[in-house]
């Protein structure tokens, strides 16, 4: 019989199995915290997607954090999504990180995040640059077009519309694809699309502030007597829109590289790049005291010949009060298109300043022929006025001066007053007599011209003249009375004369009222040179009323 | 309440030894059961002891086995989805498998509690006042259950194997082992646990009182 082996110890070895199992829990605990990393909070617009416990935070398609809880803000205004990070992503955690949910995206720009399709949304991170740490972060509405981290310049474009672009769309340069739109945004009170485009580097060099961008999207066709002009950026832009520019040598000034801060403009074609930026308007209300006839809404506002705007509104009112029909027409100007130099500090309104100066508005007929009319605005400096208020609406009033056809009317209507007023009666019996002797003398003088001896003409002429002169001073005093009626018509007529010519002037020559104008006008001329010629004869032969000569 | 003292009544007081091994009954001062070979025990050795030793082992892996993930099941397209126990039931039961739900919260959730609960109440009152007849009923159904506990372990070891392709896999967590470990544990701690040492002292004591 074998004896038994009687063990003294009193505690068994097997103690070290809870030991090991609470070395082995307090490890996992250890592991546990150790990946814990931070919880973030992230404000959403909706909770579209997000399900807490389920959905991912991923960064370059690697989980790193999941939605432990989703809630309303207080105000129910937002989602305030929660999740919980691992420890390696604290880094990822920046001031300007950017957090997005990806959701399958079908654009003409390529199709996006088709994995959620199955997977379902997931939060998709990007870190920024910062080295300050945050936990809470704005959920952007849209996966940022451009990644963060890659190089390049975001450039502020303003736009009319936003023709055939979309976020997404590409920037062209030379053809060559550098950068993409990233926002697109309307901004009521300015009344414009602001739009911001991405370009990479090291095209971003290639832009500074005389740097012109225009549309590309699409097909433009241009038919002219040049004939027709097809332009077509890429099979892209025909799709996705686009935008291109190029940065040529002009006249400014003020060119700059530093385009941060500077809204470009995006012009509707490479056309339009041409004319200056044009998106501040002033209105003004123009009064005219004749017929509006023919002056039409969009009908141009020039100065000096450029164009800078255009009527855009005109009403005819009947005041109550004083009883009297007004015609306000309303113009809109762009003074943009006015490149400002040496500006003063201070002086702010542009157009205060030219009316100040006598700038006048006034209304021009563009074409006879369809009697469309035009504003044009001039500078009157001996004439200087100011802005005022309208009785009959917001805008300032723009004091104007009547020209053009209404001018010549009044012209014409003066000289017909001058005309009748002549003594005509008294003076005919006179003049019809000058003018036989006038006919005489034209007679006489044509004679002279056509006969053979030119050449001794002159000397014959003065040496008859003077011989006249000396024998005819005895009778001067007998013609005294006729020589003051002619010099008299004389000047009448020539009055006439200088008041056809300032009508005429600036009056479109290809008219038929000009060509009668002008038939009237020269044959008034040569009537005054004809009274002349008799009177300079009779001042220097004043017995030639008598004698002829 | 019989009277205890002047009649024996367990074979340890007829002075004989029952082999823990094959059955024999043999003479006590016999320390190698003859039929056999093992060691003779009248009472198994160190039961105390061992007991808590196994019981705080399970208590301490009890919760690595409810915190921990017990299957990361891979969905194509999907993230990895982790279940802890607790959360497999949930879904489970959100589904509407109330039946599934229940039982496996029964085998895997409630009994190691309740089997740890059970052990600790038994070794933290080994000297009853009263015959333990109660204690001796849940020490049996312990003993009974602990089996039973590994359905979840079964469970996942099916699933990990069946559910391998490209489609789907599922993978055993770190969790699954603690629970395993809870489960083996537990039976060791009802194993090693001698219920007869609770008559023992039950005796003791009223004896004690008589005199
Ligand atoms: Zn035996």
């Amino acid at each position: 019989m074998q004896e038994p082996i009687i063990k003294k110890r009193r505690i068994t070895f097997l103690w070290i199995i809870p030991i090991i199992a609470l070395g082995i829990g307090l490890w996992l605990a250890y592991q546990h915290v150790r990946n814990t990393g931070a919880t973030i909070t992230l404000d959403f617009r909706t909770g579209e997607g997000i399900v807490a416990n389920k959905t991912r935070i991923r960064y370059k398609d690697l989980d790193i954090g999941v939605v432990t809880g989703v809630g309303f803000s207080e105000d129910l205004s937002h989602v305030i999504v929660e999740a919980q990070m691992i420890a390696n992503a604290t880094p990822l955690l920046n001031e300007d990180s950017k957090f997005w949910v990806v959701k399958p995206q079908i654009t003409a720009a390529g199709v996006s995040g088709l994995s959620t399709l199955i997977s379902g949304s997931y939060i998709a991170l990007d870190p920024g640059s910062s080295k300050v740490s945050r936990r809470h972060f704005e959920g952007l509405q849209q996966a940022p077009a451009i990644p963060l981290s890659e190089d390049g310049q975001l450039v502020h474009l303003q736009s009319a519309s936003s023709a055939g672009l979309n976020i997404g769309s590409p920037v062209y340069y030379r053809g060559l694809k550098v950068g993409q739109i990233t926002e697109i945004n309307y901004q009521a009170n300015a009344d414009r699309l602001f739009i911001n485009a991405f370009v990479r580097a090291p095209y971003d060099k290639l832009i500074n502030t005389s740097t012109k961008f225009w549309n590309v999207s699409g097909v433009s066709l241009d038919v002219s007597t040049n004939g027709a002009n097809l332009q077509m950026e890429s099979i892209e832009s025909l799709l996705l829109g686009g935008i291109t520019f190029t940065t040529p040598t002009t006249f400014d000034t003020k060119r700059s590289s530093s385009i941060s801060e500077k809204v470009f403009t995006l012009y509707a074609s490479e056309s339009a790049t041409v004319q200056p930026p044009s998106f501040e308007k002033q209105y003004y209300v123009l009064y005219f005291d004749d017929s509006i006839r023919g002056l039409n809404n969009n009908a141009p506002v020039e100065f000096n010949g450029i164009r800078i705007g255009q009527v855009i509104d005109i009403r005819l009112l009947y005041d109550e009060k004083t009883q009297k029909a007004v015609l306000p027409v309303l113009v809109e100007v762009e003074p943009q298109r006015i490149d400002r130099v040496n500006k003063q500090e201070g002086e702010d309104n542009l157009f205060a300043d030219l009316v100040s100066n006598g700038l006048r508005a006034s209304m021009e007929t563009d074409s006879l022929i369809t009697g469309s009319k035009f504003i044009k605005l001039s500078m009157y400096p001996d004439d200087p006025g100011s802005l005022t208020e309208d009785r009959y609406s917001p805008y300032l009033v723009m004091p104007s001066r009547s020209t053009g056809i209404s001018r010549i009317a009044d012209g014409v209507g003066e000289i017909i007053d001058k005309v009748k007023k002549l003594p005509l009666d008294r003076i005919a019996d006179e003049v019809s007599e000058v003018l036989g002797e006038g006919k005489n003398v034209l007679a006489g003088a044509n004679s002279i011209l056509n006969a053979p001896n030119m050449d001794r003409l002159g000397t014959d002429i003065v040496k008859s003249l003077e011989e006249f002169n000396q024998t005819m001073k005895s009778v001067r005093g007998v013609t005294q009375n006729a020589t003051k009626t002619l010099h008299t018509l004389n000047n009448k007529l020539e009055n006439v004369i200088t008041q056809f010519e300032d009508t005429l002037y600036g009056f479109s020559p290809n008219s038929s009222l000009y060509y009668t104008l002008q038939e009237t006008l020269s044959a008034l001329r040569k009537t005054a040179d004809s009274v002349n010629s008799v009177a300079t004869k009779l001042d220097n032969k004043p017995n030639a009323l008598i004698f002829g000569d | 309440m019989p009277t205890l003292k002047n009649e024996p009544d367990t074979c340890r007081e007829y002075g004989f030894c029952n082999c823990l091994e094959c059955g024999a009954v043999v003479k006590k001062d016999i320390t190698l059961c003859p039929r056999c070979h093992s060691h003779l025990h009248s009472r198994k050795p160190k039961s105390l002891q061992k007991s808590w030793m196994f019981l705080i082992t399970s208590i301490i892996l009890f919760f690595p086995a409810n915190l921990l993930p017990i299957t990361y099941t891979r969905t194509i397209g999907q993230p990895v989805q982790v279940d802890t126990i607790m959360s497999s039931i949930l879904f489970l039961w959100h589904h509407g498998s109330y039946a599934v739900a229940s039982i496996i919260f029964v085998a895997s959730i409630f009994t190691p509690f309740f089997k740890i609960a059970v052990l600790l109440y038994l070794l933290t009152h080994p000297a009853p006042k009263r015959p333990p007849v109660i204690q001796t009923k849940l020490y049996r159904f312990i003993h009974f259950v602990g089996r039973w506990s590994m359905i979840d372990v079964f469970v996942v070891a099916l699933l990990g194997a069946l559910v391998q392709n490209n489609l789907a896999s599922i993978t055993p967590g770190a969790g699954i082992f603690a629970f395993a470990a809870v489960v083996v544990a537990t039976m060791f701690a009802t194993e090693q646990f001698d219920i007869r040492i609770l008559w023992d002292k039950y005796r003791d004591y009223s004896c004690k009182n008589q005199s």
